[in-house]
């Protein structure tokens, strides 16, 4: 379970990326976490996993503290960031061993544990090719199997299918959910695909810089709005539009 | 942690470009060696003046070598976005700088045995090895350390690996400034200070009080203070700036 307790971010120049936040997902959600450009959902997730600290407020995963264990915590989530780099001259098995070994995962099961991250996401094939030469969804590949290495019971992905094509995005959207219904892993995600993140979520999260406009289960959010929007099957992108976009004929 | 220590070796010894550095360094000192030991009729004054020659230019060239490869090294992580995976690991800052620390010991080690062969060769038919060898892994390999050490902590403060470079460049030139004036300008205010405070004067003053002037330990250990003092800078320097290493970097 995550959650975030009034959690804000202000950055040294001054500017407020995420404003006194206040969410939680539960175990065995799929939470889409959605917002346009710079609303404040990589700054949020680097603040969950904590990798910044939040200027204000506190985040628990699995009831720790991240600020005060955060190397305990580091062990039970995975991440998979936004502009996640590789070592370009290592090969995929390579790369998946050495995070294996940061990790801590028990060394006789290291060997058998990534080849069987290697097939999960379906890359055992070409996991002694240096990444240098993989394509940008192999590259991805590797690292969402570098985020669930370590068996993580919670992951977070930043932007996972930016830059796949359509093949590519359905595949990591069937990884994600194999993960999440075979092996009971939270998943904490975020996207520009509403259609993607209507299929896949069962809660999500709608911010706007930095602020939090609406929070819940998908189901129960199609049924409230359908009398808000005068819909009757309105669809994630007619809530998501009607919550981001400005009044239209308003201060232009 | 020996998993990162190992990476790090790969990564910056073992690499194409550490080999390359390597071999560009052993084509250099048999260049040295052979234009030194072509000149017949070597006395052995002039013997002195050879080797105190050779390790002037080992020290100079691998602390330029060390600047670049510690300079690289957290920085390049930053920009080519491996450091935030790498922080969001269990293993602790420290840890990380660590590991990069082991990488470039083992470096310099490399280069130091490198260096060996060339110094039996010039010392032949006298009793300087020792001396020599001891002065290059007291004296000299600390010195390039410290710069390394110094440049790894300036990487990891500083975003971009341009700049962490350009700073230890300036601060080599700085403390590098003494070994091209003349004794006379060394007697100017601020030549002298910076004569006085700078490591790499002390190791060369160092070098030709235990070579040349053999002195005995107490006066070499009062030249080479600036030295260890320097190592123990950046070691401080370091720690502090391993503890501040951040994904995003600031200057
Ligand atoms: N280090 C920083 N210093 C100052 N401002 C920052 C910093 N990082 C991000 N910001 C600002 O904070 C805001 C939120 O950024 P963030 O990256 O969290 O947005 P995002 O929702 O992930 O956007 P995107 O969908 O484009 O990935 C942006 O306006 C950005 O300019
Ligand atoms: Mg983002």
């Amino acid at each position: 379970m995550i959650k975030a307790t009034n959690l804000t971010k202000q950055y040294d120049n001054g500017f407020v990326a995420v404003d006194s936040l206040n969410l939680q997902v539960n175990k065995g959600d799929i939470y889409g976490f959605l917002g346009p450009n710079g609303a404040g959902k990589t700054t949020t997730i680097r603040m969950l996993n904590g990798l910044i600290e939040p200027s204000d407020g506190s985040v628990t995963i699995e009831e720790k503290e991240v600020k005060s264990e955060n190397a305990l915590v580091s062990k039970l989530i995975g991440v998979l960031p936004e502009s996640h780099g590789y070592y370009n001259w290592m090969t995929g098995r390579e790369y998946l061993k050495l995070f294996a070994e940061l990790y801590g995962v028990d060394k006789k099961r290291i060997k058998s544990r990534v080849e069987e991250v290697l097939e999960w996401v379906g890359m055992a094939g070409k996991a002694d090719i240096l990444i240098g030469q993989y394509s940008r969804g192999m590259r991805q590949r590797i690292g969402i199997a570098k985020t669930i290495v370590h068996e993580p019971s919670i992951i977070f992905l930043d932007e996972p299918t930016l830059g796949l094509d359509p093949q590519g995005q359905k595949d990591i959207q069937s990884i994600i959910t194999r993960l999440n219904q075979e092996q009971n892993v939270t998943v904490f995600i975020t996207s520009h695909l509403l259609k993607e993140i209507s299929e896949i979520c069962n809660r999500v999260a709608i911010v706007k810089q930095g602020k939090l406009l609406e929070e819940g289960y998908l189901d129960e959010l199609i049924k409230g709005y359908r009398l808000v929007l005068r819909n009757e099957n309105p669809t994630l992108e007619d809530i998501f539009f009607s919550l981001t976009t400005d009044e239209v004929g308003g201060s232009i | 942690m020996s998993s990162l220590i190992k990476k790090e070796i790969r990564e910056h010894v073992f690499s194409r470009k550490g080999v390359w550095i390597f071999f560009a360094i052993s084509i250099l000192f048999s260049g040295l060696t052979y234009s030194f030991i072509s000149v017949k009729e070597l006395s052995l004054l002039a013997q002195v003046e050879v080797n105190m020659t050779f390790m002037k230019a080992l020290i100079g060239i691998s602390i330029l070598v060390s600047i670049i490869l510690g300079s690289t090294m957290v920085s390049g992580e930053r920009e080519q976005g491996t450091l935030e995976s790498l922080l969001l690991t269990p293993l602790s800052k420290v840890k990380i700088i660590l590991s990069k620390v082991v990488g470039i010991l083992v470096f310099w080690l490399i280069i130091s045995v490198i260096s060996i062969p060339y110094f039996y060769a010039l010392t032949y038919g006298t009793n300087m090895l020792l001396t020599i060898l001891s002065y290059l892994y007291l004296i000299g390999l600390p010195l390039v350390i410290s710069f390394s050490l110094l440049s790894l902590a300036f990487s990891t403060w500083i975003s971009s690996s341009k700049n962490a470079t350009l700073l230890s460049i300036v601060l080599f030139l700085v403390t590098a400034i003494p070994m091209f004036l003349s004794t006379t300008m060394k007697k100017s205010g601020f030549a002298h200070l910076v004569d006085l405070l700078s490591p790499v004067s002390a190791s060369m003053l160092t070098l030709k009080d235990w070579l040349v002037n053999r002195l005995g330990f107490f006066f070499i250990f009062m030249d080479s203070l600036p030295v260890l003092c320097f190592l123990a800078i950046s070691i401080i320097c370091l720690f502090y700036a391993s503890k501040k290493m951040d994904f995003l970097g600031g200057e």
